[in-house]
């Protein structure tokens, strides 16, 4: 089974909830974004969400790592509830934290949620890893970071994890592979699941990965008909998106709308399995 | 290249400062086509080390002066907390270093004016301020619509800032009077009066009421800014409300001929009836689609765009010998704004803007 009939809901598409649980509100903050994002911080509620859209045929959710989510779907894996897809590390969160609590504050908490057990575990694999921490290293610092945040995952045997888009971005602005190879090292300590990439520079991606000799197994980004984010432009992005072997999904951008005909249009040309969808009308329902 | 005063700089700039946002431009840097890091400077060396193992190839420096002696390089970013801007600045200076300082440019005004001074004295050397926002097109285009007479007289205006950050007591620099100048004002909303000063030019006087919730200095805040042609309108700033996790800069302007209503990501006009250029009812344009857009983009749900466009116009600025996009005059403006309104807040009292600042 290819990883896009594991996870491809109709049309191929994701659900997403990054943007909804961040309260990254990106261009609408109009009432039924808000109604949504309040309906969220209730997990009930949120559960209720998800078990109509899987419902609706909808396999797997993106999703950051938050408490809120993870009351919602339960302590075990449940066939009625979509499949989370863990986009790692929770950057927003952590940040939201660090500025509660302090960055050694927020550190704690993480470490706290995941348990004694699981904490124990990844001291011990992370043992080879503490003269580098020491020093600060930064890729020895996301693996271990994200090795935390895949503990609280670990449960539901997410088949695909996503690095988030700045982790990515940062690899490539830096020309940086041990970024990408910490997060590769970490999926592959703490999942069976295959390892994608979030990125808000899809065109400047293949050839630095061909230059690393590095290959991802899925990768998100900005595909959209107007060509929004997509840089370095549409044309750049299509024309790299073809020649790719691994399934692409569309971000859309937290757009409060569906993809429309011209977008999936785009999307196909492209060649593209499908879009995260993260719009209202879908998440609110009828 | 060589300075003003003759002496030669190599190719390549110096980070000093490396937070979060000492970071975003040494990754700008290593995007913006020309450009490339020659230099980390921090007080604390193993924060150069981070950014180092991050892929950052450049020599370590504790001292901003030794970094200027020795690297010599052709300008500097100064992502370092305002209360040390100054004097990192004047190093830059009489030395002929073009410098990008970090918004605000002070965290007083004194410390504003001499900094301006000293900017005024090396007319050659280019100096930025970090005001991102500038490089926005909808703020510019809104600013051309406002200023261009579509909406008819402009009467009022109503602006927030808004950001889910504060929501206990906090310690650290930023949460200090002495050394940050004040609360969510100076180190948020500084983005918002940058904006209003580009729409609407200088305020003649501030009214403010400002309390802290969580902390001594201001947590929240409600201005009435008045101009000299008749315009007024509100500003509403804060970091202590929920369902902002990215910061928020929305201004909306009503005029005789219809209202106006601009954001990061979104610019909407209304007209009561067609214009030249303009049908009746609403107009709209979205970031997404304007040009100019950045070649990369480090964060495209807040300033990604931005970001890169405000580096790579000061490195243009920088080898052009040309001025950047926003300069220390317009910095300076912002600090009189923010001054005007902190001794509007501490007396309880309507207050005149002192200065000299760009109008």
């Amino acid at each position: 089974m290819t990883l896009i009939d594991a996870i491809g809901g109709p049309q191929g598409d994701l659900l997403g909830l990054s943007r909804l649980l961040g309260g990254a509100l990106a261009e609408d903050r109009g009432e039924a974004r808000r109604k949504l994002i309040a309906r969220f911080q209730n997990p009930g509620l949120l559960r209720e969400s998800l078990r109509r859209l899987r419902g609706a045929g909808y396999r797997a959710v993106l999703t950051l790592g938050e408490g809120r989510l993870f009351e919602a779907l339960g302590r075990h894996p449940a066939s009625d509830l979509p499949v989370p897809l863990p986009v790692v590390p929770n950057l927003q969160g952590f940040m939201r934290e660090a500025v509660e609590f302090g960055m050694l504050g927020a550190g704690l908490r993480r470490a706290w949620r995941v348990g004694p057990l699981a904490l124990a575990g990844l001291s011990l694999r992370g043992v080879g890893r503490l003269p580098a921490l020491a020093r600060r290293e930064f890729p020895a610092m996301v693996q271990s970071f994200i090795e935390l945040e895949l503990a609280d995952f670990i449960r539901y045997d997410p088949p695909v994890v996503f690095l988030q888009a700045q982790m990515t971005d940062l690899a490539l602005a830096f020309n940086n592979p041990r970024i990408l190879e910490a997060f590769f090292a970490a999926v592959r300590a703490r999942t069976g699941g295959a390892a994608g990439l979030l990125t808000a520079n899809f065109g400047a991606l293949g050839a630095a990965l061909k230059s690393w000799g590095l290959e991802t197994e899925a990768v998100i980004a900005p595909f959209n008909a107007a060509g929004e984010q997509m840089r370095p432009d549409r044309e750049q992005c299509l024309h790299a998106a073809k020649a790719c072997e691994f399934p692409i999904w569309a971000d859309r951008l937290g757009r409060p709308d569906p993809p429309d005909a011209a977008d999936r249009s785009v999307m196909d040309q492209g060649g593209l399995a499908g879009a995260v969808r993260e719009d209202q009308g879908l998440w609110l329902g009828p | 290249m060589t300075t003003a005063e003759g002496r030669k700089l190599r190719s390549g700039f110096a980070v000093a400062g490396l937070g979060k946002m000492g970071i975003m431009h040494a990754a700008m840097l290593s995007v913006v086509p020309g450009a490339r890091v020659s230099a980390l400077v921090d007080q604390d060396l193993k924060l150069c080390e981070q950014v180092r193992s991050m892929g950052v190839q450049a020599p370590q420096f504790s001292d901003l002066e030794a970094c200027l002696d020795e690297v010599r390089p052709e300008g500097v970013w100064i992502a370092t907390p305002q209360f040390t801007h100054r004097a990192l600045l004047e190093a830059c200076l009489t030395r002929g270093v073009p410098v990008f300082c970090e918004k605000p440019l002070a965290h007083t005004l004194a410390e504003a004016r001499s900094m301006a001074e000293a900017a005024r004295r090396h007319p050659q050397t280019p100096v930025a301020v970090g005001y991102m926002l500038a490089h926005n097109p909808l703020f510019s285009r809104a600013a051309e619509l406002t200023g261009g007479g579509v909406l008819g007289d402009v009467k009022s205006f109503k602006a927030s800032c808004r950001l889910s950050q504060v929501f206990s007591p906090k310690k650290g620099w930023t949460f200090t009077r002495d050394r940050a100048g004040g609360g969510v004002l100076i180190n948020s909303g500084c983005h918002l009066l940058f904006v209003l000063t580009m729409l609407f030019g200088r305020p003649r006087g501030v009214f403010v009421r400002g309390r802290g919730v969580h902390n001594e200095v201001e947590d929240t805040l409600t201005a009435i800014l008045d101009y000299p042609s008749g315009l007024w309108g509100s500003v509403d700033v804060t970091w202590s409300v929920p369902g902002y996790e990215l910061q928020t800069h929305d201004v909306e302007i009503i005029g005789t001929a219809g209202t106006l209503e601009v954001g990061n990501q979104g610019l909407r006009l209304w007209l009561h009836h067609k214009s030249a250029e303009h049908p009746a009812g609403w107009s709209e344009w979205r970031r997404g689609a304007q040009e100019p857009r950045a070649a990369f983009s480090l964060s495209p749900d807040y300033c990604g765009d931005e970001f890169f466009l405000e580096d790579q116009d000061f490195v243009e600025a920088v080898r052009g010998a040309r001025a950047p996009k926003v300069g220390v005059e317009q910095g300076l403006l912002v600090q009189e704004m923010l001054d005007a309104m902190y001794r509007s807040m501490a007396g309880g009292q309507y207050v005149e803007l002192a200065g000299e600042g760009a109008s």
